[in-house]
């Protein structure tokens, strides 16, 4: 272990997560934040980087065979700052491997679908997939390993996976060794993640407010996020001195808290030097447990059905951010973040949504005035917010009828190619029309490409239905309270009072305003 | 209406405690401001670049990076082996004191010349006796200690490129050096 441990991480493990973070180019950073988050997620969960291992190892196989000649030529798809999209993914092995024709066992060893590159293996009659919506977190996995491990251990493997006649337990070889290598690497690394302060200290206040000293789910709300942010955040070195921290943490122990089918496949992971690896067993065994949730989600099933959530998929928002179409502005993706991700919990708790969106950003303002001219922050802690609660619910609820758009025009595209399966069919003249009005309408790079009907934008399009549908269903019911809660304003300035009072007193200025308390 | 977390048994609430933990560990890794403290090893997306664009210059940060940390030099090297238009390993020990003057391999000459317009110049030469797809742009070498030199080429002028440099230039110096590898980029 190299330096101070932080959440389960050494120096080198929290300074190569940092390095990832940087990569980019003129077009911002390679990898989004919600993929170097499930990236951080998996390095720290014991061994919940080996399923990971065994798709990386296909990929780097279908790189090699996608990419020129060389020995290193896979480098070149993991090195591209189009990596960390999906979109751009598709694109690069539509150009350069041959389509799928079918069958099962014969044909060349990687080919590419719609939606996925497909290998073969010699003496497996099945073919592998590995979708095109998981490879931003492969390639920034791969990234990671890059940067972390000897080259030669990464070049030798990726050398034995470009071999045509590759064989199924070769494969599970250098799987399994590569998985010893960052296991190996790991281990050296981290410490489990056991640090539950936070959670005792927001338990305890959530105990505390109910009955009998017990808690649930829905005991996190508005007033209850507020009141324990006015609480916690003036307590000496508190880890939860801003609201949007704060909030956001509650919104984790809600997640934690939540019966989830999905997270299932994670009781008791196994910490690594753990009895799994004590019994010999092998680390990146093809049968482990949560391979398949590495499988596109749309892959299966009608697409407008929207995406079956998994550990490991994208969300809708990575999903749409990442596609070669852009369906949504950067100001937008950003608006989105904290429906895509924690949308089934914020209904109840719109009006923190909106205290976190406005009032986040303005101590975020008297963060960075304190470093740089500590005698302005007093105008800031009592000045309203940039944003309003009533625009704020408005430019979401805008979003909803942008989403609804994207869907039209997507209908009409895909009917227009004769494509989109029985749920295009069934709708009327009247729908489609406005479908093509709307497709006709969108200025939006790609969107040509689409009205051209090229066969590559098409694809993209399907592969992010799933994606529009399921990001609509996590922002319809927010917009649909924050209707309910309109208008928004008295809210917003019983608020003022009382975050300008809280700022006074966090931040030690002395203009603070009297003011009630909200719930 | 979810189960209260009084209702939980004891390896349900580890579970869930453990879950959170890890959540909020991934979220605050990923979202802090600020590298962590200490020298920070050059990152293999830069070391890439350098080795395998024609056209990217090496930076003095990254050469010495590269000298400093052996994981990065490593990679370096392969890349640029596997990469280059042509790749002179270490050389057999040089018969002259002062090192080689000349070095050959797959159809390309490196030898060094004195120049008449100053003692301590010499003229760099490359010739490439083959006719080519791809042409080299730039010249690196490796020595056995110490940063990895870059210099750009030249057009060539008849197969010839040619570059003028201080006799004691670190580029010089490593390609006298039988030790050095050197790649043409």
């Amino acid at each position: 272990m190299t330096g101070r441990i932080l959440h389960g991480a050494d120096e080198v493990l929290q300074g190569a997560l940092w390095d990832l973070g940087q990569i980019g180019d003129e077009n911002g950073p390679k990898y989004p934040d919600a993929v170097l988050r499930r990236l951080a997620a998996k390095v720290l969960e014991g061994r919940a980087h080996e399923p990971l291992v065994f798709r990386l190892c296909h990929l780097a196989r279908a790189a090699a065979f996608a990419a020129e000649e060389g020995s290193m030529g896979w480098l070149e798809f993991f090195c591209d700052p189009g990596a960390g999209r999906a979109g751009w993914a598709a694109g690069w092995f539509h150009a350069r491997l041959p389509a799928e024709g079918g069958g099962s066992s014969e044909g060349p060893p990687v080919t590419r679908g719609a939606a996925e590159v497909v290998l073969r293996y010699s003496s497996r009659a099945e073919p592998v997939t590995v979708s095109f919506g998981a490879m931003p977190l492969l390639a920034a996995f791969m990234e990671f390993l890059l940067n972390t491990l000897p080259f030669d251990s990464l070049g030798g493997a990726a050398s034995s996976l470009s071999r045509p006649d590759l064989g199924w337990r070769e494969l599970q070889d250098t799987a399994n060794a590569l998985s010893r290598s960052v296991y190996a690497w790991l281990r050296e690394h981290t410490r489990p993640v056991q640090d539950s302060r936070q959670f005792d200290v927001m338990a305890r206040f959530l105990a505390e407010r109910g009955e009998g000293d017990d808690f649930a789910i829905e005991d996190i709300d508005d007033a209850a996020v507020l009141a324990f942010w006015r609480g916690a955040s003036l307590e000496p070195e508190t880890e939860f001195r801003t609201f949007r921290k704060t909030f956001r943490t509650f919104l984790r122990l809600a997640e934690a808290l939540r019966e989830d089918a999905w997270r299932e496949g994670i009781d008791g992971p196994e910490v690594l030097g753990g009895a799994m690896e004590r019994a010999g067993r092998e680390p990146a065994d093809p049968s482990s447990p949560g391979l398949d949730r590495m499988r596109a989600p749309w892959s299966v099933g009608d697409p407008w059905e929207g995406v079956a959530e998994g550990e490991d998929a994208p969300s809708p928002l990575e999903v749409l951010a990442g596609s070669e179409i852009k369906f949504l502005l950067a100001s937008e993706v950003k608006r989105l973040t904290l429906v895509d991700a924690h949308g089934p919990f914020l209904p109840p708790l719109v009006r923190s949504l909106l205290r976190d969106t406005c009032f986040g950003q303005a101590q975020g303002r008297i963060s960075q005035g304190l470093r740089a001219n500590p005698a302005a922050v007093a105008a800031l802690t009592g000045a309203p917010p940039a944003t309003g609660y009533d625009e704020e619910a408005e430019s979401l609820g805008a979003l909803m009828v942008h989403l609804d758009d994207l869907m039209l025009a997507t209908v009409a595209a895909l009917a227009a190619a004769e494509d989109g399966g029985e749920t295009v069919r069934r709708l009327d003249f009247e729908t489609l029309g406005r479908g093509r009005r709307l497709l006709k309408g969108l200025r939006r790079r790609g969107f040509d490409r689409v009205r051209a009907g090229e066969p590559e934008a098409l694809d993209d399009l399907r592969r992010t239905i799933p994606a529009m549908v399921a990001l609509r269903q996590r922002l319809a019911p927010v917009c649909a309270r924050l209707r309910e809660g309109a208008p928004w304003d008295m809210l917003q300035r019983e608020d003022e009072d009382v975050f300008a009072e809280q700022f006074a007193r966090i931040y030690g200025t002395t203009d603070a305003r009297e003011g009630g308390a909200a719930s | 209406m979810s189960p209260s977390w009084g209702t939980l048994s004891e390896p349900e609430r580890a579970r869930r405690r453990r879950r959170f933990a890890l959540d909020v560990a991934a979220d605050a890794l990923v979202a802090r401001e600020a590298p962590p403290e200490g020298v920070r090893p050059p990152r293999f997306d830069q070391i890439y670049e350098a080795a395998r664009d024609p056209r990217a210059a090496l930076t003095e940060p990254l050469a010495a990076a590269l000298a400093a940390d052996d994981r990065a030099r490593t990679a370096f090297e392969a890349l640029l082996r596997d990469g280059a238009v042509c790749w002179f390993p270490v050389a057999a020990a040089a018969a002259s004191p002062t090192g080689l003057d000349a070095r050959e391999e797959s159809g390309f000459r490196i030898w060094l010349r004195p120049s008449s317009a100053g003692a301590d110049q010499v003229y760099v030469l490359i010739r490439d006796r083959e006719e080519r797809d791809v042409r080299p742009m730039a010249i690196i070498a490796l020595p056995p200690a110490g940063p990895p030199v870059c210099a750009p080429l030249p057009e060539d002028i008849d197969g010839v490129y040619q570059l003028i440099e201080r006799e004691d230039s670190p580029l010089v110096r490593a390609i006298r050096d039988p030790a050095s590898k050197v790649a043409l980029r």
